[in-house]
């Protein structure tokens, strides 16, 4: 009987909110940003694909001519550019040439060798000379061809002193080098992602929950302000009310997250068909790596993306973690919002709304800061040199089970898989008995409040209210 | 059927809202709950509508005490209130939806109500778009929602214009003839005088007056005489021992402590040829029994506190 009526509450309340200007205009906004991001990463990873990578040699093919003048003595380099006609030159002819090529519309282009230094040592130049007309070369292609040249003539200097071609390949092995700590190793994409996920995850979390929590406490005190709520009350008890209320703004929440969700699918997936065609399958690897902005550190790792993130975040592929990450935000949705619930109900007029909520901003921000920074301090600490960054900090820890921290930290630590399951089940429970405390408080107090009139109450005074009552 | 109120006392902090009210209700049709401002009118109405709880006493209504949010009961209240944004059907279905109206009954009674208030042209519109008689009316159809048996009309009539007082009072006669219960609390001591057949007034959270308004006049007697006459009078009716009360272009009103006094003056005028063109000998209004019950009062509680203070010395 103490919940009669939070049915029409909870549906009158969804579909007035989802109706809101407010609620479609961020929502399009948070879609239209993301479509946006997804059509830049798009349009980046196909001109990065042709202009670095170059796909196959047919796109090579509009560099007609390479007019070769080589002062050095390694000779004919050239030889493996089969699909670049290539013609030597003599320096006197040089200076002629160069200024036809200059001014002339033909895709040719001249490539200067030269040694600069003494015999004890110096350097070999590779100068390219490009037309002025942009469209009879473009700078994609002129930088294929230099990265070609620069290959080749590497390759025939080895070969011309005597190392035979596996050797050469040998020589020409990339190396690289990383600090690690023996049965810690992580790979750099792990690393990444032991930073970035706890912060991305901190920031949305804090986003849908402090933003709801606000639109709750203004609908609260928007009812109580217009004196609607003498009339609700008449038939539906007030706890009915904000329970209803919270709850319809919960499944406001998900459908929010549901749509932009949809949306960022879509568009991934629309990107990656069109990348699919045009440049074959390797171009959708390439966009979402650089979706996820790390693209460079994969290559590193030397593993496929989609190992490497099943490795990284094996909560996102684990149903029971799944079904914590809906219970904690679940809680930490219920904790903010009915707070914010009782500090609507305890305002008498609306301009005093800012006011009121200045205590519950704080706990949430604070919140937010214990979950937001400590995965900063972690980067620092990692790229100082020092012990690299997989182990949580103290501020780590103490933001998973500290209650106003923990519904935006808690999830990340799930999706990095950077908990076990005991320590997730207790931190679970520590907001769980301070969601029911929070719901206790509500239960005690609320139906006073809600009718009570005069300045702006405190949280403190709503608590010792109800340790009065 | 009836509602029993019995011994009701409310306190906040150290101030007594409503101090032990008391009153019975058992016939349909309008009781009057009247009161200076700050009263406890509005506390005990939601006292009454299980809005607020009590210190102490009972509230019951066809004999079962008064539950919170009970239901079956319409409430207009003095501060009105609707969803400033939201367009008036869409909050008229869920006001519906809240007194447990399936969807095609609430739309038959908000089609029923619109049209009866004058008021399908807004349906459409949002709350802020509408004048400030057009929302009370939106909020006395939200009230007569659901056909409740228990009303509790708050200044049903203040702030509308002629046409629209009448517009309200003819739905309230309605109500009536339907056998409702009907609560009201008014300052307009003429519509109480229309409507109520019984009154409670209040005064600092305390019961000044309660009774059946007949009986109470009638208990009060006459004694007003309202006077008007082509000559002077004045002297003879002070020879009658009669006191001035309010002398306007109606007539001369005086106080009587009994009616032999009015008999003496009118045969003094006539023996002195002063007819009289108006001569009334009739009860107290409602407003000068109000006002002289409420000030009499006053002086009482201010007088036992002096002499407490005094004690206390």
């Amino acid at each position: 009987m103490r919940f009669k009526g939070w049915k029409s509450i909870f549906s009158f309340t969804y579909l007035q909110q989802v109706k809101s200007k407010g609620f479609i205009v961020s929502t399009i906004m948070i879609c239209v940003l993301i479509i946006a991001i997804a059509v830049l990463i798009g349009v980046l990873s196909f001109s990065g694909i042709e202009d670095i990578f170059g796909g196959d040699d047919s796109e090579i093919k509009g560099l007609d001519t390479l007019y070769i003048c080589n002062e050095t003595k390694v000779p004919d380099f050239d030889a493996s550019l089969t699909d670049i006609h290539c013609i030597s030159v003599e320096k006197s002819e040089l200076e002629q040439l160069l200024e036809t090529v200059k001014t002339g519309d033909k895709a040719e282009a001249v490539l200067h060798v030269l040694y600069e230094g003494g015999d004890e040592g110096g350097n070999v130049r590779l100068k390219f000379y490009r037309p002025m007309n942009k469209d009879a070369v473009s700078d994609g292609y002129m930088e294929y061809a230099a990265s070609e040249c620069r290959s080749l003539y590497k390759t025939a200097l080895l070969t011309s002193l005597g190392i035979d071609a596996k050797d050469v390949e040998l020589a020409e092995t990339v190396f690289s080098s990383e600090i690690l700590v023996y049965g810690e190793e992580l790979s750099e994409f792990r690393e990444m992602l032991n930073i970035v996920v706890p912060m991305l995850f901190a920031a949305v979390m804090f986003m849908f929950i402090i933003s709801y929590a606000q639109i709750i406490a203004q609908s609260v005190a928007m009812e109580k302000t217009s004196r609607v709520i003498e009339l609700l009350i008449t038939s539906v008890r007030p706890l009915a009310i904000v329970m209803g209320k919270v709850f319809a703004m919960l499944l406001v929440v998900l459908t929010q997250i549901l749509i932009i969700g949809a949306v960022a699918g879509a568009a991934v997936g629309v990107i990656s068909l069109i990348a699919m065609s045009v440049g074959g399958g390797e171009l959708v690897n390439t966009g979402i790596n650089a979706a996820q902005g790390l693209g460079e550190a994969m290559q590193a790792a030397d593993i496929s993306w989609q190992a490497e993130i099943f490795q990284a975040a094996p909560g996102l592929f684990d149903p029971l973690s799944i079904i914590a990450l809906i219970i904690i935000f679940f809680l930490g949705f219920l904790f903010y919002a009915l707070l914010a619930a009782l500090i609507g109900a305890g305002i008498s007029r609306s301009e005093d709304l800012a006011t009121g909520m200045q205590p519950l901003a704080f706990i949430g921000i604070l919140g937010f800061f214990l979950s937001y920074f400590p995965a900063a301090f972690n980067m620092g600490y990692a790229s100082g040199g020092g012990d690299v960054s997989a182990e949580p900090n103290f501020l780590m820890i103490l933001a998973r089970y500290l209650p106003i921290s923990s519904p935006f930290a808690l999830p990340s630590a799930i999706v990095l898989g950077q908990m076990g399951a005991a320590e997730i089940i207790i931190s679970t429970l520590i907001l769980a008995l301070l969601t029911l405390g929070t719901m206790m408080l509500v239960a005690k107090v609320y139906e006073n409040i809600i009718l009570y009139s005069g300045s702006a109450l405190k949280l403190g005074q709503i608590i010792k209210m109800a340790k009065n009552k | 059927m009836s509602l029993t109120v019995q011994n009701v006392s409310k306190t906040y902090g150290s101030f007594r809202a409503v101090d032990c009210l008391n009153f019975d209700f058992g016939q349909s049709g309008v009781f009057a709950l009247l009161g200076t401002n700050g009263a406890g009118k509005t506390t005990s109405i939601r006292i009454i509508l299980g809005m607020l709880s009590k210190d102490s006493g009972t509230v019951e209504w066809k004999g079962e005490p008064i539950r919170p949010a009970q239901g079956g009961i319409g409430y207009l209240a003095e501060d009105r209130g609707l969803y400033p944004k939201i367009d008036i059907i869409n909050q008229m279905y869920f006001f519906a939806s809240i007194k447990g109206l399936k969807k095609s009954r609430a739309k038959k009674e908000i089609d029923y109500w619109f049209e009866r208030l004058g008021i399908d042209e807004y349906r459409s519109k949002k709350a802020d778009q509408l004048s400030k008689g057009n929302q009370q009316k939106v909020q006395l159809a939200a009230a007569l929602i659901g056909n409740p048996e228990l009303i509790v009309l708050d200044e049903p009539l203040s702030g509308l214009d002629p046409i629209n007082a009448d517009l309200f009072k003819s739905v309230i006669r309605e109500e009536i003839a339907k056998d409702k219960f009907i609560i009201m609390s008014s300052h307009q001591m003429n519509i109480i005088e229309e409507f109520c057949s019984d009154i409670i007034i209040m005064n600092r959270g305390k019961t000044v007056l309660n009774g059946n308004l007949n009986k109470i006049k009638k208990e009060e007697g006459r004694v007003n005489l309202l006077v008007k006459a082509d000559g002077d009078f004045m002297g003879l009716a002070s020879e009658c021992g009669l006191r001035l009360k309010e002398n306007t272009p109606n007539g001369v009103c005086f106080t009587v402590r009994e009616e032999a006094q009015a008999h003496a003056l009118m045969k003094k005028m006539l023996e002195a040829g002063v007819p009289p063109i108006k001569f009334e000998l009739r009860e107290p209004t409602l407003n000068e029994i109000f006002i002289e019950r409420v000030e009499r009062f006053t002086e009482t509680e201010e007088n036992g506190e002096k002499g407490e203070e005094k004690n206390e010395v």
